[in-house]
């Protein structure tokens, strides 16, 4: 009968049980590799492999430990490393990660997120005072820090300078937002004659899909869209005023800003072509100019963001990476021996700001001439120093679970407040206050129904 | 013929036992589970909160789970009522013996479904991008159309139709006709002798001849709706668009299990678009299988 059996089955059908099976027990009996030294999944940023190999082998010549460095996409390096906090699958000792993904660790109860609260290290290491403040909030929750940022992530406000000095505008007079919108409102013209303009002010995201220039504005004026406790704030008078100025600015006819495709080649090239005589950047941004905007080289200069009133904060926050340790690493101290390498050493540090433009958050190392080199991709201008010199005022980010929800909601807003300024034939910031005011309470009943459902947060 | 004869009574669940742990492991045991999940608020699978019927009820009052409905109807309506009469339409076109290069146009139609939804909607962000976007720069160059104007932003639902379009049309079109070749040709004949015209040819002979397969396809077109997820998510860059109007119910139920980790409330969702998916199903199976007696 056994002789039957297999005589009447395929011979397909049986390499293929035979392989399912001795594949199935191969899985099951290998042993999980247990690499030697520390991991490190890091995200993928080009510029930065050289510096962190010589980082790395600094930091291995002296401890005798080997680090293995994983580069990661970014949806790889959140899948994995919620698969780790989840389900126990095998973790890295170190992770750098960009914040958007971050937002998606302080989810759940505070003993789920992942990261070791490193507040007690930077203590113990006297490192706590010397960190810009404002640039440890986004990576920050429920009072409690997990993450070191690579950068200070201030903004600044990078202009085409050929265009504007042909212009004959004085950039440096200007002072407020209105201020730059009239002054250099000539400069939005029709240069192929098809009636409609191919240059615009101001890049400006028009859409809702991240909403993170509309906070990014909102942060410099003063608003915000959680208080420090985590309570929803989005229907402020401060939220309220931007949103308006930010819906006019982009109304037809007298359009002023432009959405474009950032980070894209697209994106660049009109760059290039000036579509937009102005953009705002990070300081982590400038780099992506020098690297993908090359002909533009001597062409562009910075300045600090105009205020939204006379005296007022002259830049914001941009989201940043940040390095953070495992609480399943397999050794704390030297995890964190290896984070204060990469991200808090003087040379590394000056290496990064000379490869990658990062500004240090460590404000011990703000005095290095290094940051007072002029940059000729920025006509000649310190701009390591102007960064600097704004360090301070950046604005604290939220760290809030739905922050990036919140900021969808407010963009939506903003974004439908400009069809009603379009419709309406509304020209006065004054005018559209109300509406602002109601559409920003939508958004508001929006995400504090989302927050209120999570039983997590309400301890 | 060997006849073989059991000696053992538990041979037949020996034998069907295979079938049963997989049925089990992979189908039974994950359906229960997700039941369970569906009565819990969690944070990944390791943190679990029982919430009783609360993420029922928060699903009714959840303005994004009804616009995610609102905008999975919208695109299922468009299914039916644009994509299946262009599916039949092309497959009568095509079955047509005087249609010269009929197999290369089959071809053509059918192509985008080899590529995929990825493919389809990285293709179709290209067309309708703003000012870099082809659909923009035809459209300016032949009747000075606006060069930002942005679909992307301003029609996103009739974006994802025509993309829906593009990629389902042609894999419709093959079941169709397949369906026509198989018509009886003496009944068409017979009716053509008895002075039939076209429309009556095609609903009195045709159309209940393909009935079956038409019923087949709306409702696999239709699930498939439901479930649509790669395109937009895609198109839409990995979000839902400008104030989600690209929303979909299992991108909703993606972003909640996977991106948010509450898997509980996602497989709420998961429940509610069953139960919604069953209507359809029923519907069309009385519908269908009544046409059928008669």
């Amino acid at each position: 009968m056994k002789s039957a059996l297999i005589k009447n089955q395929s011979v397909g059908l049986l390499i293929i049980t035979a392989l399912a099976v001795v594949s199935g027990l191969y899985g099951l009996l290998r042993p999980v590799s247990e690499s030697e030294g520390l991991t490190f999944w890091r995200v993928n940023e080009t510029w930065d492999k050289e510096i962190y190999g010589r980082a790395i082998d600094d930091w291995t010549s002296v401890n005798d430990k080997q680090v293995n460095v994983q580069v990661l996409g970014n949806h790889g390096l959140w899948q994995r490393m919620r698969s780790g906090f989840f389900s126990g699958t095998p973790m890295a000792d170190l992770i750098e990660m960009h914040l958007e993904i971050m937002m998606g660790v302080y989810n759940g109860p505070e003993e789920a997120i992942g990261f070791l609260d490193l507040t007690d290290l930077l203590k113990r290491d006297g490192l706590l005072e010397v960190i810009n403040q404002p640039t440890l909030s986004p990576w920050s929750s429920r009072g409690h820090i997990y993450g070191i940022p690579v950068s200070v992530s201030g903004v600044m406000l990078a202009y085409r300078a050929d265009i504007v000095e042909e212009a004959g505008i004085d950039m440096e007079a200007i002072e407020t937002w209105d201020e730059f919108m009239n002054t250099l409102r000539p400069l939005v013209r029709d240069l192929d004659g098809d009636g409609y303009p191919d240059r615009y002010l101001l890049e400006m995201e028009e859409g809702s899909e991240t909403g993170s220039w509309v906070e990014m504005l909102i942060l410099q004026a003063g608003g915000r869209y959680f208080d420090r406790n985590g309570k929803v704030e989005i229907n402020s008078e401060i939220n309220a005023r931007v949103i308006s100025k930010i819906a006019l600015w982009g109304a037809r006819p007298d359009k002023l800003t432009v959405d474009l495709p950032i980070f894209s080649l697209a994106g660049n090239q009109l760059l290039i072509d000036g579509y937009a005589v102005a953009w705002l950047v990070s300081d982590w941004r400038t780099k992506f100019m020098k690297l993908y905007l090359k002909p533009l080289a001597g062409k562009v200069k910075l300045m600090p963001i105009p205020a939204w009133e006379e005296g007022g904060r002259r830049t914001s926050i941009l989201g940043s990476r940040m390095l953070g340790i495992p609480k399943t690493g397999h050794n704390i101290e030297e995890s964190w021996d290896l984070v204060k390498k990469l991200y808090l050493d003087r040379e590394v540090c000056r290496d990064r700001y000379l490869e990658g433009d990062a500004i240090t958050p460590l404000m011990s190392l703000w005095d290095d001439p290094v940051f007072d080199q002029p940059d000729p991709f920025f006509s000649g201008q310190k701009k390591g120093r102007m960064f600097i010199e704004l360090a301070p005022d950046v604005p604290e980010m939220p760290s809030s679970p739905y922050n990036m929800a919140a900021r969808r909601a407010v963009a939506a807003a903003s974004r439908s407040l400009r069809a009603f300024a379009e419709e309406k034939g509304i020209t006065s910031s004054q005018n559209l206050h109300s509406k602002a005011r109601q559409l920003l309470a939508a958004a508001e009943a929006d995400i504090r129904f989302r927050a209120d459902r999570n039983t997590f947060l309400r301890e | 013929m060997a006849q073989y004869r059991l000696h053992n009574p538990l041979a037949p669940y020996l034998f069907l036992s295979p079938f049963l742990l997989i049925i089990g492991v992979f189908v039974a045991y994950p359906l229960l589970q997700s039941v369970n999940l569906a009565f819990h608020q969690t944070f990944g699978p390791g943190f679990q909160r029982f919430v009783y019927l609360d993420n029922f009820f928060n699903l009714l009052q959840d303005p994004l789970f009804w616009k995610a409905l609102r905008n999975t109807l919208t695109y299922a309506v468009a299914t039916l009522f644009i994509q299946m009469p262009l599916a039949l339409g092309l497959a009568l076109l095509l079955n047509q013996p005087w249609l010269r290069g009929r197999t290369f146009l089959r071809l053509i139609f059918f192509s985008p479904a080899l590529v995929g939804p990825v493919f389809v909607g990285f293709l179709s962000t290209i067309v309708f991008a703003g000012r870099v976007g082809l659909l923009n720069r035809v459209l300016n160059g032949l009747f000075g159309f606006n060069p930002d104007y942005a679909w992307l932003q301003n029609h996103v639902m009739g974006a994802l139709i025509i993309a829906g379009l593009w990629m389902y049309v042609g894999f419709n079109m093959i079941f169709f006709l397949a369906a026509l070749q198989n018509v009886n040709s003496d009944l068409l004949d017979a009716a053509r002798i008895d002075g039939a015209k076209a429309w009556q040819r095609f609903n009195h002979v045709i159309l209940p001849a393909i009935r079956p397969v038409f019923g087949f396809v709306v409702l696999l077109s239709l699930i498939g709706s439901f479930q649509l997820f790669e395109l937009p998510f895609v198109l839409l860059n990995q979000t839902a668009g400008p104030d989600y109007q690209g929303l979909t119910i299992v991108m909703y139920l993606y972003l909640n299990g996977f991106e948010i980790g509450d898997l509980g409330y996602a497989s709420a969702i998961g429940w509610v678009l069953a139960v919604i998916l069953i209507v359809p199903t029923a519907l069309q199976r009385f519908y269908f299988g009544r046409k059928e007696e008669d």
